[in-house]
C-alpha cells in the first residue's frame, strides 16, 4: 500500500486506516494499475489542444466523451460503489471514464471528484484516445496510452511542427471504441456489447464501422493552419443528453437535442395489424411488429441497463374511454414495473426493449455490481419482433376504437435519479418518441 | 521409487515403469457383474438392476420432496450404476450458525444438504424453497459406483498407509483419511462414507423421497461383501478394534429408520428390494483397464512424471489382489476455485477425495460439480495439492498432453463412451417402433435421421455454451427421454413454470421469464425465484413422436374445430393459439409455439441455454446470453440437424392386442373425443390442436401466447401408453387419475367417465391405454 501511495500526485486520504488491503484492491496492469504508470500532468488538457483544434474542440466539448466524468448520475453510481466495496473497486468505472486517471494514480481506494486534476476531470479528453499507442483488449478500457508518444490519429501524410504525429490505422476500426464501450462487470458479465453485435450485423459486412455514422466526416481543417480536407466530426453523436445544465449553453444543449431526435427518428419502426372488424364485448388481438432499421447493432446498445426503452400502446373507443394501455408512466414518471413505487407489477404487458440486470436472488437491480444476469429485450439489426397485445372491449364499447402506438427512449429510469439524490433532474430526463403509429378498428 | 525400479522390468521406453497387475476376476465392461459372482449373486444382481431402473411413482412414495424419481436417474452414463450428465446436477447446501457452527441444509425435510427441486407435498408445492440460512452452496455431479464392491473391501490401512497429514516427503501433497463411524470413509465426493448401505439409503431418501429401514443384521450377513459385524450399538463400541475387518465396516451403516411427511407407510421400500439395491451395487465389476500401446505406455510415463499418482495411486491392495482405481481415497485441497464450502466429517470446504480414474473417460461430465466437458478441461482445473502436477501439465506440448489423455482413456469403458446416451452402434429404432422415422425416407434422408437422433442425444458442456447462466437440461434428450429417445419425460426433468399474479389479477412476467430453470453455471445459485413470484406450476415434458406430421396439418384443418364463442353451446369451445406474427402455435402445453424449427430454437436457449443463430422468418430463442462463450452457441448445422430429425420422426406406434373398439365408441359418446379429435387431416393424434379452458373456475396458472392461465392445448393423446406420467405438472401417474383430473370446459365428460360402470371404465382406459 505504501508503495503504491508513494506514486500517488494527489495527497493521501487522512484516514488510512479505512483503506482496503492492497491485494483486495481491483488492479489490472493495463488500466488499473497499483502502482501509478506515470503522472496525470504529462498529459496536455483539452484547451491547449484547442489552441490549434478549435473545431474539434468545440464539437468533443459538447459531447458526452467530455461529459463522462462530469455525469452526476455517474458520479453518484460510483459512490455507491465506493461505499459498498470502501473504495477497493473505485477505479472500475473510472478506467474508462477517465484512462489517464486510472492510469496516473489519482484513482486511489477513496478519492474524491473534486479532488482530481483537470485533465482527469476532461474524461475521454482528447489524449485519452490520441496517446493510445496500442489496444490492449477490445473491452474494459483496452487501451495502452503513453504520454511521451506522438499524436496517433489516422490522417494519412499528417504533419505538424508543434508535436509529433503518428499515422495508425487503428483509429479507423471499431475494435478502438470497443475498447471502451465493450463493458464487462468484475464477475465478468456482459454490461455493454455493442461491437459484439456489430461485428456479426450486416453493417460490419459491408464495411461500415462505428466512425461512421458517429464520427462523421466533413471538408474542414484538422488543425487551423492545415490544409482543408476530409476530417472527422468529434461530436461522437449518440443518445445521450447531459443532465447537468451547466454543461453546455442552452443553445448548444438544444442542437444537441435535434441531433439526438434525427438519430433516433424512425431507427425502430413500429406497425399495427389488428383484426377487420372487432365485436363488443371480445378480445381484440392487436399484433405489434417492431423492427430495428440499424443494421450495425442492437435497440437499444451500449448502457441498455440504465437507459429505457418501451413500447407504449393505448387503445380508446369512439368516446375517449381508455380500454387498455401498456407502457404508460405512473406518476413519478416510472414505468409501472417492478421498481414503480407507486404501482409495482401495475404493467403486466410492458414491453421493454432495453435491459433489466437480476440480482442473485432472481429479483432486479440497478447496480451493476449485484447482477449475475443481464435480461434484454434489445432487437438485432434489421430484426423485427411482433408482440400481441389483447384489448378488451365491453358490450358499451363504442367503435371505432383507435389504438395508438409508439416507441420511446430515455437515458435514465426516474427512480434511479432519485434513488442517486438526483430528484431535480428528472424533469431534464427527457423522453425521445422513435415512432408512432395509430390504427382505428371498427366495432 | 528406487525399490519400484528395481522391482519391474523397464521396457523398451524410455522411463516406463507398469503400474503392475491387476486382480484377476474382478473386471467387465461397465454395468456387468464382477465375474466372481456366485448364481444366487447373479439373480440378486439382476433382481436389484430393476429396482435401480424402477421409477417410483407417488403412491409407492415418491416424495414428496426429490430430485428424481429412480436410482438409475442419476446413475445412467454409460450404463445403470454410472454417472450422468450436467442434467441430473444436484445442489448441496449448507449454513453456519451466527457462532461459526457448520450445519447440512435442509430442504422440504431432513436431507443432509441435499436441495429438493421438485415436492407434491402440501406445505411445499412444486419448488422448494431454499431457506435464507442456507448461505453456502455448491454442486453435485453424480458419481459412479463402478467396483464400489471392492473398494468395500479394501482395508482402513490400506488407505491410511498413503495419509501424509504433515506432508512429511515435502512433495506438496497430503492426504488426510475421512471417518464414517469409525471407519475410514471411502464413498462420495469427500470420502464421507464407508458403508455402501449407507450410501445408498440416504441418497434413495434425499433425491428420490424414498423412505427405508436398515437391513436386519441377518440380511447384512447375506450381502455380497461381507458386511456382517453384530449390532451398530456393539460396532460403536468395537470401532476402534476393528479397523481392516471390512465385513464391520460395512456393517457401520446408519441405523435409524427413516420417515417422511407423505402419506404412504414408511418404510417405502421393502428390505428385500433394499437387499438387491445393495447388492447390485456391490457387485458392480470393476472398469476394465487395456492393455497399454506404445501411445499408452508413453502417457503413462508422463502421468507418472506429473506426479498426478500423487493422489491418483495406480493400485490399491485390496483382499482379491491390486485394485487398478488410480485413487489413494483420501482428501486433498483442491484450492480455491474448486472448493466448495461443504464440510463432510473430516473434510473441509476445499478438500476432496481424489477421485478414481478407473473408467473415467465414460462417465463425464468431470469434477464434483461436473464443470468440465473434457478430461484436458478437468486436468486444467487441478489447484491446492495438485497444482505443480496441473502446471506440469499445462507445460507440456498438446500432443503430449493428448497422450496424457489418452492414457487416462485407456482406464476402463473407453468402448462404451458416448457424447450421450446412445452407445456407440446401437441399433436404430425401426419404422413403427417408438423413435422410429417416418415411412418412406430415402437413404439419404435416414443418414440424416440418424445424424440429428445422435445431435439430439449429445450432452452439451459448459464451455460449449450450457447455461447463460440458467438451464433445465444439457442435451435435447436430458428431458425427451420416455420411453425412447425423441419420448416424453419423467417428473424429475419437468420444468417449473413461474409468474407474479399481482394484487388485481394481473400475470406478470418474472425477470428471468416464466422458466425457473433447475440448474445454473454459477456453482451455487439454486435458482431461488424473485420474491415476488408466487404462482408456481410444473410442465411434464410432451413426447415429440410425430411432430413433422403434425406440423403438416393445414391451418384451415385445424381452424375448422375452432368455436372461441362457443355457438354451437357444446360447453366447449376450442380456441386457436395465435402466437407472434399471427401464426397458429401447434406445440407446447399452451400451443405457445409454430413450428418444429422455432421448438428447436426455443428449447436450446431456454432449456439448454445455448443461444442460437438468426434464422430468415424464425423467431423464439435467445441470440445473445452472458455465459462468455461466442454467440451464437449451438450452430446452425446442430439447429437444423435437430429439426429434420424431429420432422422425421414417426408417430407413436398403436399397441397391438386386444380389441379396443368398445372403449373408442365410450371415448366418442363420453364426450372425449369433442376436443381429443381421433384424426386431424389422417394424423391419428387425437387433438384438435385448439387451447380449452381446463382448470376451474378462480385457478391460476401461467399464462403464455394466446392462452390465458386455465387455458391448454388439448394434449394429444397418441403415445399415451409409454409416456406417463400425465397432465401439463406430470401430477398423476394413471390415465384414469388423469381422465378425472380434467376440469373447466371438460367436466361433463370427466362426469360422464366418472358414473361409466367398471367394466366399461376399464374399456376406455383399455382404449387410451393402446394409443
Amino acid at each position: 500500500m505504501i508503495l503504491a501511495l508513494l506514486g500517488c500526485p494527489e495527497p493521501t486520504p487522512t484516514d488510512t486506516a479505512e483503506l482496503p488491503a492492497v491485494d483486495t484492491i481491483l488492479h489490472d496492469s493495463v488500466s488499473m494499475p497499483i502502482d501509478p504508470l506515470w503522472s496525470t500532468d504529462q498529459f496536455s488538457p483539452a484547451t491547449t489542444c484547442a489552441e490549434c483544434h478549435p473545431t474539434q474542440y468545440a464539437d468533443w466539448s459538447s459531447s458526452m466523451h467530455a461529459y463522462a466524468m462530469r455525469d452526476m448520475a455517474y458520479q453518484a453510481v460510483v459512490s455507491l460503489r465506493q461505499d459498498e466495496f470502501a473504495g477497493a473497486q473505485d477505479a472500475f468505472c473510472l478506467q474508462c471514464h477517465s484512462a489517464i486517471g486510472t492510469r496516473g494514480g489519482e484513482i486511489y481506494p477513496g478519492f474524491s471528484f473534486d479532488e482530481l486534476s483537470p485533465v482527469v476531470m476532461e474524461g475521454v479528453t482528447c489524449e485519452a484516445c490520441h496517446k493510445a499507442t496500442r489496444l490492449a483488449r477490445t473491452y474494459n478500457s483496452g487501451h495502452v496510452l503513453d504520454p511521451d508518444g506522438p499524436q496517433r490519429a489516422c490522417l494519412d501524410g499528417a504533419q505538424d511542427d508543434d508535436h509529433d504525429v503518428s499515422f495508425t490505422s487503428m483509429f479507423e476500426s471499431s475494435s478502438f471504441c470497443a475498447g471502451c464501450h465493450e463493458v464487462y462487470e468484475v464477475n465478468g458479465l456482459p454490461l455493454e456489447r455493442p461491437y459484439q453485435e456489430w461485428q456479426t450485423s450486416p453493417a460490419a459486412a459491408a464495411g461500415r464501422n462505428c466512425q461512421t455514422c458517429h464520427m462523421a466526416r466533413d471538408f474542414d481543417r484538422a488543425a487551423t493552419d492545415g490544409p482543408l480536407r476530409t476530417v472527422y466530426r468529434h461530436t461522437f453523436q449518440g443518445v445521450g443528453l447531459p443532465l447537468d445544465e451547466d454543461f453546455e449553453t442552452p443553445e448548444v444543449y438544444a442542437a444537441r437535442r435535434e441531433a439526438v431526435q434525427r438519430l433516433l427518428d424512425d431507427c425502430v419502426t413500429v406497425s399495427l395489424d389488428v383484426p377487420g372488424a372487432a365485436v363488443p364485448g371480445e378480445t381484440v388481438d392487436v399484433l405489434v411488429s417492431l423492427t430495428n432499421e440499424i443494421d450495425a447493432h442492437n435497440f437499444p446498445t451500449g448502457s441498455t441497463f440504465n437507459r429505457q426503452a418501451w413500447l407504449e400502446l393505448v387503445a380508446t373507443d369512439a368516446r375517449g374511454v381508455q380500454l387498455y394501455s401498456t407502457g404508460d408512466l405512473d406518476t413519478n414518471g416510472d414505468l409501472r414495473d417492478y421498481f414503480s413505487e407507486l404501482d409495482p407489477y401495475g404493467d403486466a404487458d410492458l414491453i421493454k426493449l432495453s435491459s433489466t440486470l437480476i440480482a442473485e436472488d432472481g429479483s432486479p437491480t440497478f447496480l451493476t455490481w449485484h447482477a449475475t444476469e443481464h435480461q434484454t429485450g434489445a432487437l438485432p439489426p434489421l430484426y423485427t419482433r411482433t408482440y400481441t397485445l389483447f384489448v378488451p372491449t365491453t358490450a358499451d364499447t363504442v367503435g371505432p376504437l383507435t389504438i395508438s402506438a409508439r416507441v420511446r427512449i430515455r437515458g435514465f429510469a426516474p427512480f434511479v435519479l432519485r434513488a442517486v439524490g438526483l430528484d431535480d433532474k428528472v424533469d431534464r430526463n427527457e423522453i425521445f418518441d422513435v415512432d408512432a403509429t395509430t390504427i382505428s378498428v371498427p366495432l | 521409487m528406487i525399490l519400484l525400479l528395481l522391482a519391474c522390468e523397464p521396457t523398451e521406453d524410455t522411463g516406463y515403469v507398469p503400474h503392475g497387475s491387476v486382480a484377476a476376476g474382478i473386471s467387465a465392461p461397465l454395468g456387468e457383474i464382477v465375474p466372481y459372482a456366485t448364481d444366487d449373486e447373479i439373480a440378486t444382481f439382476a433382481r436389484g438392476q430393476t429396482v435401480a431402473k424402477h421409477r417410483f411413482t407417488r403412491a409407492e412414495g415418491l416424495g414428496p420432496g426429490f430430485n428424481v424419481e429412480f436410482c438409475a436417474a442419476c446413475h445412467e452414463r454409460p450404463v445403470t450404476g454410472g454417472s450422468a450428465g450436467l442434467y441430473r446436477n444436484f445442489y448441496l447446501g449448507a449454513g453456519r450458525t451466527e457462532d461459526g457452527a457448520y450445519l447440512p441444509g435442509t430442504s422440504a425435510g431432513n436431507t443432509s444438504g441435499v436441495v429438493r427441486e421438485y415436492s407434491y407435498g402440501a406445505d411445499d408445492y412444486a419448488r422448494p424453497v431454499v431457506p435464507d440460512d442456507t448461505t453456502i452452496l455448491t454442486q453435485r455431479n453424480p458419481i459412479p459406483f463402478f467396483g464400489v464392491g471392492l473398494l468395500a473391501q479394501l482395508s482402513d490401512e490400506e488407505i491410511l498407509s498413503r495419509a501424509d497429514l504433515l506432508d512429511a516427503d515435502g512433495d506438496g501433497i497430503t492426504g488426510r483419511p475421512n471417518y464414517d463411524r469409525g471407519f475410514v470413509g471411502r464413498f462420495g465426493r469427500k470420502s464421507q462414507t464407508v458403508s455402501i448401505e449407507g450410501f445408498i439409503r440416504g441418497p434413495l431418501n434425499n433425491h428420490v423421497g424414498i423412505t427405508s429401514d436398515p437391513l436386519s443384521d441377518e440380511r447384512k450377513a447375506e450381502l455380497p461383501v461381507d458386511s456382517s459385524g453384530g449390532s451398530a450399538q456393539l460396532l460403536k463400541e468395537l470401532a476402534p478394534l476393528a479397523d481392516g475387518l471390512s465385513g464391520w465396516a460395512q456393517a457401520a451403516a446408519p441405523d435409524a429408520p427413516l420417515t417422511d411427511s407423505d402419506e404412504i407407510a414408511d418404510p417405502e421400500m421393502s428390505e428385500q428390494d433394499l437387499f438387491d439395491l445393495v447388492s447390485f451395487s456391490m457387485l458392480l465389476a470393476a472398469p476394465e483397464i487395456e492393455e497399454l500401446d506404445a501411445d499408452g505406455r508413453e502417457g503413462q510415463t508422463l502421468f507418472d512424471q506429473l506426479n498426478c499418482g500423487g493422489c491418483h495411486t495406480p493400485r490399491l491392495q485390496s483382499p482379491r489382489g491390486p485394485l487398478p482405481v488410480y485413487s489413494d481415497l483420501l482428501l486433498h485441497d483442491m484450492g480455491d476455485d474448486l472448493a466448495d464450502g461443504i464440510e463432510q466429517g473430516e473434510a473441509t470446504g476445499s478438500e476432496f477425495r481424489t477421485h478414481p480414474l478407473w473408467g473415467i473417460t465414460a462417465d463425464g461430465p468431470f469434477l464434483h460439480d461436473g464443470r468440465a466437458h473434457t478430461l484436458h478441461d478437468a486436468i486444467l482445473a487441478h489447484d491446492g495439492e495438485a497444482r505443480a502436477s496441473r502446471e506440469a501439465y499445462e507445460e507440456l506440448l498438446p500432443p503430449k498432453q493428448e497422450l496424457v489423455v489418452g492414457f487416462l482413456q485407456t482406464l476402463g469403458g473407453r468402448d462404451q463412451a458416448s457424447p450421450g446416451l446412445l452407445v456407440p452402434g446401437a441399433a436404430v429404432p425401426a419404422v413403427g417402433e417408438y423413435g422410429g422415422p417416418v415411412a418412406g425416407l430415402s437413404d439419404a434422408q435416414q443418414a440424416v435421421f440418424e445424424a440429428g437422433r445422435i445431435l439430439f442425444d449429445t450432452d452439451f458442456g459448459i464451455s460449449q455454451g450450457v447455461g447463460a447462466p440458467r438451464y433445465n437440461g444439457d442435451s435435447c434428450r436430458a428431458c425427451h427421454m420416455d420411453p425412447v429417445i425423441g419420448g416424453a419425460g419423467p417428473r424429475s426433468v419437468n420444468v417449473m413454470r413461474h409468474g407474479i399474479l399481482t394484487d388485481d389479477g394481473a400475470f406478470v412476467v418474472p425477470a428471468v421469464g416464466t422458466v425457473l430453470h433447475k440448474l445454473s453455471i454459477l456453482p451455487g445459485n439454486p435458482n431461488r425465484a424473485q420474491p415476488e413470484a408466487n404462482i408456481f406450476e410444473p410442465r411434464q415434458t410432451p413426447h415429440l413422436f410425430g411432430l413433422g406430421l403434425i406440423e403438416g396439418i393445414p391451418v384451415s384443418t385445424i381452424l375448422a374445430n375452432a368455436d372461441e364463442a362457443d355457438t354451437n353451446g357444446d360447453g366447449i369451445s376450442g380456441k386457436p393459439s395465435w402466437t407472434d406474427g399471427a401464426r397458429l402455435g401447434r406445440f407446447g402445453w399452451k400451443a405457445q409455439v409454430p413450428t418444429v424449427a422455432e421448438f428447436v430454437r426455443d428449447a436450446m436457449s431456454t432449456e439448454l441455454g445455448m443461444t442460437v443463430p438468426t434464422q430468415d422468418r424464425l423467431t423464439f430463442g435467445k441470440l445473445w446470453d452472458d455465459d462468455g462463450v461466442a454467440d451464437p452457441e449451438a450452430p446452425l448445422g446442430t439447429l437444423t440437424a435437430i429439426e429434420t430429425y424431429l420432422r422425421f420422426l414417426g408417430p407413436p406406434p398403436r399397441q397391438a392386442g386386444e380389441d379396443t373398439s368398445l372403449g373408442e365408441a365410450l371415448f366418442e359418446t363420453a364426450g372425449c373425443a369433442d376436443c381429443h379429435t381421433p384424426s386431424l387431416d389422417g394424423v391419428p393424434l387425437y387433438s384438435d390442436l385448439l387451447l380449452h379452458e381446463l382448470l376451474p373456475e378462480g385457478a391460476v396458472g401461467i399464462e403464455d401466447a394466446s392462452a390465458n392461465m386455465r387455458e391448454f392445448r388439448t394434449a394429444p393423446l397418441w403415445g399415451l401408453a409409454k409416456t406417463a406420467p400425465y397432465l401439463h405438472d406430470g401430477s398423476v401417474d394413471s390415465i384414469e387419475d388423469a381422465i378425472l383430473g380434467h376440469d373447466g370446459e371438460s367436466t361433463a365428460s370427466r362426469d360422464t367417465f366418472a358414473a361409466l360402470s367398471a367394466d366399461d371404465q376399464a374399456a376406455l382406459l383399455a382404449f387410451l391405454g393402446s394409443l
